[in-house]
């Protein structure tokens, strides 16, 4: 489990290119979201004194109730709050399907590539695993399902003795471990099919079932090394977002420099997220790898791109054919630990 | 033989006031001869499921006929018939639900005098009948009427035994039980308020006895009361009620009895909870108001600062355990509440105040105020938000506005309810500042807003939204929707009165509020009544506020849209005259009225230098506002006599109120060929009725940097959603 943390963040740390990669697609998918909101700013804010107190930590709280205000006009908190609600849910439905492109690069490119990252086979991992990974994206969502039925179940169990209750008691500590029971309920499913990406990608399996039931076999098997793997690089990160977010927090942007600094450990945070991301998806194929029972090093399959017509100038320009060429070639280990030992021959799930 | 026994005389109504107790402060206010006086014994009883619901009582009502008509029938509030069935008013009104708390279903609450006669005289018993004075709903059983044997004349008194038996219900809408608590409000049959021709307004005398409807409260005439109050053994000095406790007494049953007294009050509210944490302070006049709170007060009001008066009051805190660590903020709230409200409107005149916090699932309970006795309400995990203080502080303010002077809460909330807010709004700036908003996603307090929100910002959010559908002065039950309700007799009333305070200026505003404090106490004002005030305090009419902003539903919204600098012409950098000479030379700003309501608003133009020019609205004449010009130099922003320009008289504007615009010239004498800068109207923000106060400004500002700084942020909370999302993939 260590020698994979220590992988993972090691691999992460080099992959610069594709770290920059990443935040480059998040902050291009941000960047139109927010312009709604930088130009509702500037239309409420220009040529009014309000703008010169909307500054450092405190917003202009005739501005903020004016604001509110307009945006609650003729309707009321609810139907606002339900209504950003629901365009929240449209944009992250959007940013996952769009994430799941990227998966199939970040996979594609540990388990497939050499060290060096091409922003063109990224893309063609992406497009060749874009369709498997929804399908399980799809097959992962009745887990998820079910978490939440648990989840849902106890908090009625827990709100229906509150209902009786006459103190609250320790209800806010019961429902605060209900959350952190949420939490790592929903960690678990996102393990397993962290898992079955990686499988699939591995065995270039067609059959997600399949690829899920052997991912669900392999967690069933090293739980107790897989799990803490996850939950630990999951922590690493999140606690060193949680720490640059609060230094963000901290500047007072009261001038544009300051501004610009906040952005900038705003914008480290975000790249300290994908690294943890990626240390954790590194870690986990290393994990992965060192578990198979050990087979020949042979030829790797190569990955059967689905979207042919998307990737024809990748096709023509004969990229993928040196690409195949390489497949074709033994695989160099990713890891000294963990040789590369996967005889096409000896796949029985590859449809 | 004349039947003397059927109407006691004035001597004995005497007799049993006099046996309230001395102790009782109020006394030596000079408070009205009493009209409704109460001599009540209650009992309450456990039912099978050891909730105290069952409650029973004899009642002695005193009732003296101070008007100059014949009264020939009795009319009583039974308010908790209102929780009787779904037949009733106020469930068919609220739908089972009151600021946002639910009817539990079949936990039903309702109240049955079992016998009424009058003292040593006749049963009237049968002669009960249940009226509806508001609408056809014959369901309604929350006004009773009785007819009396003989009519009654100015002056005489008539003493009632009741015999009564309640089911108290389980607490949604300030009264009724959960677990081993209870708040016992609206719990007596109550007689209503006998108004004479021209009281209030009023066309025709008659009584004034209001169903119970979802969004009206209450109205009564003052009285004294001596309540015994008899509970189960597991109370034991877990009680709390209006007045003065006089009593404890542990009876062979089981039980234990409490007396309460409290002289010239108009309603009585107990309650009680095994599992209170009670807790005594008393609030010392002489550390909490020093002669430096006093002296300011004296001037404004322009009183002496000897006629202040203020004595110690004992408080109880009836607290939640598990709100313990809280105690503090409560009793400060109360000690603050206490000093100011007394600085303001005059002495409390009580030795007493009970604070009840209710249990968690009771919050129905929460912010009710009867006198001497107020609810509160806090969360769990108090925070920096001011949550216990401000639900303290507006309680407590309603011992003035309704508990003193005595409104109608039926027929004008606002008279309370607004003046309550305009109290709590002052009160709570004064005291503590800014409030916070914090986030308590499952009860913990998250994230602090960052916005420090002033105490009118609440009342602003959600009002100015949406077109108002009423006038303020509208009775409680007749109001479009429950939000009109809360709009209206709440946000809109406080942020009208704030709004007259910068019209009449504050020392003004001190002095309307003090005289009608003073001048109503204990009485039963009319908003006719406050506009007299209002008129003779400022010494100008003003009914044209009270028409646009009481009486109207207009909206306020002025903005400046733009300002233009004159600028000479010129060739190859090189001022050229105008190729007409007697072009105005003038910078000018423009103003648009946007809502239907006029205000005569100041403001401030920012010159080049920093020199301001104010322009000051002097007077409504004619249909027009007539404006002066007020130059102030840069080295002298706080001038106490503002420089007028060289020209006074030239310096003057005129902008007719049908108008919806008007453009205002800045002339070179006054601006001195300075350019503008920036245009304010109402630059404090006190118009709080302003319904947009952002546009009320124009600068040559472009808010880049404020822009980029706040829509930064925001992305990056939505990136770090989005990468949350993505980690699905």
């Amino acid at each position: 489990m260590f020698t994979a943390f220590f992988h993972g963040t090691k691999r992460a740390s080099r992959s610069l290119k594709l770290l920059a990669s990443l935040f480059a697609f998040n902050l291009l998918f941000a960047l139109p979201l927010i312009i709604p909101v930088f130009s509702l700013i500037q239309l409420t804010t220009n040529n009014r004194l309000a703008a010169r107190t909307l500054m450092a930590d405190q917003l202009n709280p005739v501005w903020f109730t004016d604001l509110l205000n307009n945006q609650l006009a003729d309707g009321s908190l609810i139907a606002f709050a339900t209504e950003t609600f629901i365009q929240l849910f449209v944009i992250a439905g959007l940013y996952l399907l769009f994430n799941l492109m990227l998966t199939g690069g970040i996979l594609g490119h540990l388990l497939h590539d050499t060290e060096r990252f091409s922003m063109r086979r990224f893309w063609a991992f992406g497009g060749a695993y874009f369709w498997r990974f929804f399908r399980l994206l799809l097959y992962a969502a009745p887990f998820y399902g079910l978490v939440f039925l648990a989840f849902n179940l106890a908090s009625r169990w827990l709100a229906r003795g509150m209902s009786q209750a006459t103190a609250l008691g320790h209800y806010p500590w019961y429902r605060l471990a209900l959350y952190g029971a949420l939490v790592l309920g929903l960690a678990l499913v996102n393990m397993v099919f962290d898992y079955a990406r990686i499988h699939t990608v591995k065995h270039e399996v067609r059959g997600m079932w399949r690829a899920t039931l052997a991912s669900l076999k392999f967690c069933a098997l090293n739980f107790f090394k897989a799990y803490p793997l996850y939950v630990l690089i999951a922590g690493l990160g999140f606690a060193l977002y949680a720490f640059l977010a609060w230094v963000r927090d901290s500047v007072i942007q009261d001038s544009m420099f300051a501004v610009g600094l906040a952005t900038a450990f705003g914008h480290v945070a975000l790249v300290i997220k994908l690294w943890a991301k990626l240390a954790l998806t590194s870690a986990q194929c290393h994990f992965y790898e060192a578990r198979q029972p050990a087979m020949a090093q042979a030829v790797m399959p190569a990955p059967t791109f689905e979207f042919r017509s998307a990737t024809s100038d990748v096709l023509d320009s004969g990229v993928l054919a040196r690409a195949q060429t390489v497949f074709v070639e033994p695989m160099k280990p990713v890891a000294t630990t963990a040789p590369l030992a996967i005889a096409a021959t000896n796949r029985t799930d590859q449809s | 033989m004349r039947k003397l026994s059927v109407y006691v005389t004035l001597f004995s109504a005497a007799c049993f006031l006099a046996g309230a107790s001395s102790a009782v402060r109020a006394d030596q206010e000079p408070a009205p001869n009493p009209i409704a006086s109460y001599k009540i014994d209650a009992r309450l009883a456990l039912d099978e499921r050891q909730r105290p619901t069952k409650l029973t009582a004899n009642e002695q009502l005193t009732w003296r006929n101070a008007s100059p008509d014949t009264i020939n029938e009795l009319q009583f509030h039974l308010y908790l018939n209102a929780f009787k069935n779904r037949q009733s008013t106020f469930f068919k009104e609220s739908k089972g639900q009151l600021r946002g708390i639910k009817f539990a279903d079949g936990e039903w609450g309702n109240i049955e005098i079992t016998a009424l006669k009058i003292v040593n005289g006749a049963d009237l018993t049968s002669q009960l009948k249940f009226i509806h004075p508001d609408d056809e709903n014959a369901e309604d059983q929350t006004v009773i009427s009785v007819a009396l044997p003989k009519p009654l004349k100015p002056n005489e008194t008539v003493v009632l035994d009741l015999q009564f038996a309640a089911r108290l219900p389980r607490v949604y809408a300030r009264t009724g039980y959960w677990g081993n608590f209870a708040l016992v409000a609206q719990w007596f049959p109550k007689i209503g308020v006998w108004e004479e021709k021209g009281e209030r307004q009023r066309a025709v005398a008659g009584w004034n006895c209001h169903q119970f409807h979802a969004n009206t409260e209450f109205y009564a005439d003052f009285g004294n009361y001596d309540v015994t109050l008899t509970v189960p053994a597991i109370y034991k000095g877990k009680l709390g009620a209006t007045g003065a406790q006089q009593t404890e007494q542990a009876n062979s049953d089981g039980t234990v009895s409490y007396r309460f007294t409290q002289n010239n009050v108009h309603d009585f509210a107990w309650t009680l909870d095994s599992n209170y944490l009670v807790l005594k302070r008393s609030f010392k006049a002489a550390e909490w108001i020093k002669p430096e709170d006093i002296k300011p007060m004296s001037e404004r009001l322009k009183i002496p600062a000897e006629s202040f008066q203020f004595d110690n009051v004992e408080i109880t805190l009836l607290l939640q355990p598990e709100h313990a660590s809280q105690a503090e903020r409560h009793f400060r709230a109360a000690f603050n509440s206490l000093k100011y409200c007394q600085l303001w409107y005059g002495r409390y005149p009580y030795s007493t105040l009970t604070i009840v916090d209710p249990p968690f699932n009771a919050t129905g309970a929460e912010g009710m105020e009867y006198p001497t006795f107020i609810t509160a309400g806090t969360a769990w995990w108090a925070s920096e938000d001011q949550n216990p203080e401000t639900v303290i502080v507006h309680e407590f303010a309603h011992q003035y506005w309704q508990g003193l002077v005595a409104s109608n809460e039926a027929e004008e909330a606002w008279l309370d309810e607004g003046f309550t807010t305009y109290t709590e709004i002052k009160l709570m700036q004064t005291a503590y500042g800014n409030n916070r908003f914090v986030l308590r996603p499952a009860n913990f307090p998250v994230w602090s807003f960052p916005v420090q929100l002033p105490h009118t910002a609440p009342y602003r959010i959600n009002t100015f939204n949406r077109p108002f559908n009423d006038p303020i002065q509208t009775p409680a039950w007749k109001y479009y929707d429950d939000n009109s309700y809360a709009t209206n007799a709440y946000a809109r009333t406080g942020l009208m009165l704030h709004t007259l305070a910068a019209w009449l200026g504050e020392a003004t505003m001190d002095r309307v509020m003090h005289t009608y404090a003073t001048r109503w106490r204990f009485k039963h004002p009319s908003a006719a009544d406050f506009y007299a005030v209002v008129n003779e305090v400022s010494g100008q009419d003003q009914s044209w506020f009270f028409k646009q902003f009481i009486e109207g539903t207009g909206t306020l919204d002025y903005e400046i849209t733009g300002f233009k600098n004159f600028k000479p012409k010129t060739v190859l950098g090189r001022p050229i005259e105008a190729a007409d000479p007697t072009a105005p030379r003038e910078n000018t700003f423009t103003v648009r009225r946007n809502g239907e309501a006029w205000y005569p608003h100041e403001f401030r133009v920012t010159l080049a230098d920093q020199s301001v020019v104010k322009i000051l609205p002097m007077l409504v004449k004619n249909e027009q506002v007539e404006y002066q010009y007020i130059y102030v130099p840069s080295d002298k922003p706080k001038e106490p006599d503002y420089i007028v320009g060289p020209e006074p008289e030239a310096h003057k504007e005129s902008w007719p109120l049908k108008e919806r615009w008007h453009r205002f010239r800045i002339p070179p004498s006054l601006s001195n060929d300075q350019s503008i800068v920036s245009v304010e109207l109402d630059p404090e923000h006190r118009v709080q009725l302003e319904a947009n106060q952002v546009n009320n400004s124009y600068a040559n500002t472009v808010a880049i940097t404020s822009t980029a700084r706040w829509a930064g942020s925001l992305m990056f909370w939505l990136q770090s959603f989005l990468q949350m999302v993505a980690s699905l993939a």
